[in-house]
């Protein structure tokens, strides 16, 4: 009996990282840290997964192997992407490296494609042939599209209707085509049913094509289809903008939800059958959580979204493996936004910094804020703060918590520069 | 014997109060990347505009926190924010961003 209470005993306070001898007073063992050590391997790297893959190292003072499967070389921001097609913005400026994750975090970072993954060998493998094992995996794939809910939407029909939804090369090329378009031409931006990405993004992009048309084709008009019955955030403030810069311009049509484009004739037809023609077609097909999400079965929510448990943001259905970012199924009112996925990426950081030094994780508090660029100078913000619930086990927003702007303003135009320029470096820097 | 037993019973309840506790808090480096997004990581801002937080005296942090927070402080998002955090919360931003190097 002695000796097994020693033994145990022993066990106890080794677990805990002291020695037989030492003085313990009650408290303290608890403050003493005890090193996270495993590796973790993050597909993805985007704001949520470089965000992860970042402050893991940091946190777990780079006790944690990090791998971070990215398949291109950089990223290219989503956010603030529309001032590039508004004229606004330089496109060099959207483009970040991993270089710093890979210098100053020690982050593994791979440019390949990952083919498939094994959750019970706990193995990824990727398109260079090569093999990863992990502790634990976070997935933070993004969106991808769902065109095929939209009737002659085909690769074919992708190569001339646009929808700009990722940072990268459709950014330039829709800024191209609005160039290109004769003055007097009509833009045709049509926007899912909600969820999608960045609720404010759509709105957005209105103003910001409304003002290179307002200065360079003012006789052009805008015409905005919404499958949803309103703007889908900073509605009002939204609305103010396009009836006081951009006054004849924008004809926005709820409910009109595009199920058909016909690319030769440049027409797009709703469910109803009612039909626009435009000169240049934006179309925003509906989303799901990224491939490699769904190929892993992950996507259990209607096969769009990933449903997480929200302390350590583990999959509801594969284990050890964490989701993060888009393509979550978010929780009330939480949106898809770059800064939301840079919250997922560090509140996972902190559960499995927990996790892999045998505690349990903490739970969480997020917080949310988006500006949008009005113009070229001015900006709105929305914000709010969601706190989880144990009850309800779901992060709620924290009654009388954030908000939107009162109304446009300069300074929000600056912080919404600055805020690009903090999120980058705190992402990739 | 029985000496020893109790020793461990004391250890081991007082571990399981700290991890009881710690499970209900948020923890404060967790806590204080919530503002980073921001204000750069760990309060050090890589632009003008936003403001660098890191190594600022922590009274001052914490008055401007609850003055956000108590509406005395006007702005255009912080106000909004500082809604979501309590008191504690706000005293362990200013602990963090005060001990930060500038």
């Amino acid at each position: 009996m002695k000796n097994h209470i020693d033994s145990t005993r022993r066990r106890l306070l080794q677990a805990i990282g002291i020695g037989s001898g030492t003085a313990l007073l009650p408290g303290l063992a608890m403050a003493l840290p005890r090193q996270a050590t495993g590796k973790v391997v993050v597909i993805g790297g985007g704001f949520a997964g470089a965000t992860a893959a970042k402050y893991l190292r940091k946190w777990s003072n780079n006790g944690i192997e990090v791998t971070l499967i990215e398949r291109t070389p950089t990223y290219v921001s989503c956010p603030m992407s529309n001032e590039v097609i508004g004229g606004n913005r330089d496109y060099k400026s959207l483009v970040r490296t991993y270089d710093a994750l890979k210098k100053h975090w020690g982050v593994t970072v791979v440019n390949t494609e990952v083919t498939s993954v094994d959750p019970l060998a706990k193995s990824v493998k990727t398109a260079s042939g090569r093999e990863y094992t992990y502790d634990r995996l976070i997935v933070a794939p993004g969106i991808d599209l769902m065109f095929d809910e939209i009737k002659g939407y085909d690769a074919n029909a992708q190569k001339t209707v646009l929808h700009a939804w990722k940072g990268g090369p459709q950014t330039l090329a829709l800024r191209k085509q609005l160039e290109a378009m004769k003055d007097g031409g009509t833009y045709v931006i049509s926007i899912p049913k909600a969820p999608y990405r960045c609720p404010p993004g759509p709105y957005e992009r209105v103003c910001q094509v409304a003002f290179y048309f307002k200065k360079n084709k003012p006789a052009s008009k805008i015409v905005v289809l919404d499958a949803n019955d309103s703007i889908q955030s900073k509605g009002k403030l939204f609305q103010a903008a396009w009836n006081n810069y951009y006054a004849g311009m924008i004809d926005y049509r709820p409910n009109w939800n595009v199920t058909e484009v016909d690319v030769s004739k440049k027409l797009v037809t709703s469910e109803v059958g009612d039909t626009f023609k435009g000169d240049v077609l934006n179309i925003l097909p509906p989303m799901r959580g990224g491939d490699i999400a769904r190929k892993m079965n992950l996507l259990n929510i209607n096969q769009r979204w990933a449903g997480v448990d929200w302390v350590t943001m583990e999959s509801a259905v594969v284990p050890n493996v964490h989701v993060i970012g888009d393509a979550v199924f978010a929780a009330p009112q939480m949106p898809k936004s770059g800064h939301m996925a840079n919250q997922h990426g560090k509140a996972v950081a902190s559960a499995l910094v927990e996790i892999l030094s045998g505690r349990e994780a903490s739970p969480i508090l997020m917080a949310n804020t988006c500006y949008s660029m009005l113009d070229d100078v001015h900006g709105v913000h929305v914000a709010s703060v969601h706190r989880y619930n144990p009850e309800a086990k779901v992060p709620q927003i924290v009654p009388g918590s954030g908000g939107t702007s009162t109304e446009a303003s300069m300074i929000e135009g600056r912080y919404a520069h600055g805020w690009a320029d903090s999120i980058w470096s705190d992402t990739f820097g | 014997m029985f000496r020893r037993i109790s020793m461990f019973v004391v250890i081991a309840s007082s571990l399981a109060i700290s991890a009881a506790q710690a499970a209900d808090d948020l923890k404060p480096n967790y806590l204080a990347s919530n503002c980073a997004n921001c204000h750069g990581t760990d309060g050090r801002s890589p632009t003008e505009i936003m403001p660098t937080i890191a190594g600022e005296d922590r009274q001052k942090l914490l008055d401007s926190l609850r003055a956000y927070k108590s509406g005395e402080r006007h702005g255009t998002i912080m106000p909004q924010l500082m809604q979501g955090y309590n008191d504690s919360e706000l005293q362990q931003l200013a602990d963090y961003f005060s001990t930060q190097k500038k």
